[in-house]
């Protein structure tokens, strides 16, 4: 799943290690979710969304598998 | 800071009682399986009663040390990697069991395949148990 975690937290000025930090997880785990290969649970995205102030929808990027776009 | 504590008692009792093991196997010539088992005892406790020591003395350390233990993605590996492990252990064992079979080691092949069984029956209780909590 596609994010815009790297473009967000930058925007708030903020480093891997400060969100790790606020968001009570590894700065590894902030690498995996920025390079999109960890995909969070939804409580870790309900967390993330809220620490940008914005949806989830609006942070993660769900991208149907082709056959199920319309 | 509580887990720590906790985890300072139960490792102070198991060092004590790794001393009393390799101890009593000094001093009345016991098998050598209860030396080893005092002196990993010994060693693994101070160890960890080091690292409690050291954790309680630096806040900055026990924080990443919490941080590191309730990451999701650390948990997420964990779980994948002994599912991983799992399924490689029935392969080995399966492959063990039919190999002391053909070897004419019945004994062993039979045991094997018991410890086969056991793993899938663990896996199939936990399975269900998980299905009706969740």
């Amino acid at each position: 799943m596609k994010n815009k975690i790297t473009q967000m937290r930058k925007a708030a000025g903020l480093t891997q290690q400060d969100l790790a930090d606020q968001l009570h997880v590894s700065r590894q785990t902030i690498i995996s979710l920025e390079n999109g290969r960890y995909n969070p649970s939804i409580l870790l995205a309900y967390r993330i969304a809220k620490l940008f102030g914005e949806y989830i929808e609006n942070v993660f990027v769900f991208e149907d598998l082709e056959g199920e776009k319309e | 800071m509580r887990n720590c504590k906790i985890n300072g008692i139960v490792y102070g009792v198991l060092f004590v009682l790794g001393l009393v093991l390799l101890a009593a196997a000094l001093r009345f010539n016991l098998d050598s399986i209860y030396s080893g088992m005092g002196g990993a005892l010994i060693g693994v406790s101070a160890v960890r009663i080091a690292m409690c020591v050291y954790a309680a003395k630096n806040p900055d350390y026990m924080k990443r040390q919490q941080i590191e233990n309730t990451d999701e993605r650390n948990i997420y590996l964990a779980h994948r990697a002994r599912s991983i492990a799992y399924s490689f252990g029935i392969l080995i064992c399966s492959a063990a069991c039919i190999a002391a079979l053909v070897l004419n080691m019945r004994a062993y092949g039979i045991l094997l395949g018991y410890v086969v069984c056991l793993f899938l029956l663990l896996y199939m209780v936990t399975y269900f148990v998980l299905k009706r909590k969740n």
